[in-house]
């Protein structure tokens, strides 16, 4: 049975910016991204196909990451003079500013790898198998693995001051 | 059972089976219904659990429109059109690589028998080599100093063939000491053109020698005393036997090869003819036949070339030998190792 592409687009497409953006934190790349996601996916023919896409998407990410990490670091310097307009202009946030999108960011940071990884997809709307397959982990250590991810985030967030570096001492 | 861990509240609570070691979701509830510190413990993560997701959700677009699916569909035959332009590209360079290597590695075999040969020609050679000035006799069995003097005394492959000066065209013209220049000539020749093809883009290497070259080389060589009647400038392709009166003598060719064609170049004694022969795919030889206006063994005495004269032949592509045969002088000019194109004009024969 072909899958239906435009469907799955349709279904997953916000999810996955939304990913995607945790990731790149640049909602035009997010968006790019996961356009190209779907330009790749489109030839192949998988089980599942929303599992599949993130699986794509992740790997983008992750190269994208690589290549430019430090043309993005140069861009949230930029976006964050401009970010008010910008922002309301790239999809409609709640009203959140630029710094609680930093904020979020610098307390998800504080995440390993792992954990960071797992939560995201979790939020994304995988199912533990499909973050199982995609991470490598148990199926089992899924639940354990985003008990540890929620806690730490929150903590990580609470210890972030709209100011100060403080949150920075503590590593997972 | 014993208290539940954080992953089975957590699956819980995710609504999530927790296959693995532990029970499934009944026996959580089971636990639960019997527990109240897991109760609350099931609570307290519940907490961290949508605190987190707050969290989460402040930080991302949300209320994104999907951009039409066409959007993607049209992004990848881009993608689609862009990589089968791509494609022969990079086939083209591999082949392209290949013929480089190739080439190279030819010409480096060729070049070791073309000194090797230099060296047995003689005296006549190292004095060919001597008045070239540059080029010395330990050049001339050392490679790499040669390499290294053609390198910088060989002119740019682009630069037009000069005109003989004046004071060179007799030497030029006569046949014999271009016998035992031309090895000479063509390791200069070759040995420019490996430089020349290690610096350049791989595609280079395909371009077929330029088989105009020849004629205009010969052309210079050709405005001799006795050649008044020489009038046209240019060459027709004649038939063989056409060709044969034109020359009054035999035609040379390599027997078995097909022939593309004969073509001449002025009348009488200074008719010059040129036959291409397929050797191969894509490789041909060609045979530029004139009339030696002394016998070859004579013209073996004669003082040794001028170095503008070997300059001129250095643009020649590939390499050439020539030969004495049946009063004419027959050279071959194609892509092969010098002991095969040696190999070759040793079976001349008449068409």
């Amino acid at each position: 049975m072909r899958v239906d592409w435009a469907v799955v687009y349709r279904e997953t497409y916000a999810d996955l910016v939304r990913f995607l953006h945790r990731k790149v934190w640049d909602a035009d790349q997010a968006q790019d991204l996961a356009q190209e996601t779907f330009v790749r996916a489109l030839d192949h023919d998988p089980e599942n196909p929303r599992a599949f896409v993130f699986t794509i998407a992740a790997n983008l990410a992750r190269d994208e990451a690589r290549t430019a990490i430090r043309r993005k670091k140069h861009l949230m310097l930029i976006k964050a003079d401009s970010a008010d307009s910008r922002d309301s202009r790239d999809g409609g946030d709640r009203g959140e500013g630029p710094e609680q999108v930093a904020a979020v960011r610098r307390a998800l940071d504080q995440l390993s790898e792992r954990d960071r990884e797992v939560l995201l997809l979790w939020d994304a709307g995988l199912s533990y198998a499909e973050i199982a397959r995609q991470t490598d982990l148990k199926a089992g250590a899924i639940g354990t693995t985003l008990a540890r991810a929620r806690k730490k985030l929150v903590e990580a967030y609470a210890r972030i001051p709209q100011t100060g570096p403080k949150a920075q001492e503590e590593q997972g | 059972m014993t208290h539940l861990d954080e992953g089975q509240l957590h699956g819980y609570l995710d609504g999530q089976p927790q296959d693995g070691s532990t029970a499934g979701r009944q026996d959580v509830e089971r636990h639960l219904a019997e527990c109240a510190a897991c109760r609350a413990r099931l609570e307290e993560e519940r907490g961290v659990r949508d605190r987190a997701r707050a969290i989460l959700g402040t930080a991302g677009p949300t209320g994104l429109t999907a951009p039409p699916f066409e959007a993607v569909l049209e992004r990848a035959a881009q993608r689609q059109a862009s990589r089968s332009r791509v494609r022969p590209t990079v086939a083209l360079a591999w082949a392209a690589s290949l013929a480089l290597a190739l080439t190279v590695g030819w010409y480096a075999r060729s070049l070791l028998q073309t000194e090797a040969w230099v060296g047995g020609a003689g005296e006549a050679a190292r004095a060919a080599g001597a008045a070239q000035g540059e080029m010395r006799a330990d050049a001339i069995q050392a490679a790499p100093p040669a390499r290294r003097q053609l390198a910088q005394g060989a002119p740019a492959r682009d630069e037009p063939t000069q005109p003989p000066p004046e004071g060179t065209r007799e030497v030029a013209s006569t046949a014999a000491p271009a016998v035992q220049e031309r090895p000479l000539a063509n390791l200069a020749a070759a040995e420019a053109k490996v430089e020349q093809d290690t610096r350049l883009a791989p595609v280079r290497v395909t371009e077929a020698p330029a088989p105009s070259a020849v004629p205009q080389i010969l052309l210079r060589r050709q405005p001799r005393a006795a050649a008044p009647e020489l009038a046209e400038d240019v060459w027709v392709t004649v038939p063989p036997a056409e060709a044969e009166r034109r020359l009054g003598g035999p035609l040379a060719t390599i027997p078995g090869l097909p022939s593309l064609g004969t073509s001449v170049f002025g009348t009488g004694l200074s008719t010059v003819t040129r036959t291409i022969q397929v050797l191969g795919p894509g490789l041909t030889i060609e045979l530029v036949q004139e009339r030696t206006a002394a016998p070859m063994r004579e013209r073996a005495a004669v003082p040794a070339a001028a170095p503008q004269a070997g300059r001129a032949l250095r643009d020649e592509p590939g390499l050439s030998v020539t030969v004495a045969w049946e009063g004419f002088s027959v050279t071959g000019r194609a892509l092969v190792p010098a002991d095969s194109l040696r190999k070759l004009l040793s079976r001349l024969s008449r068409p």
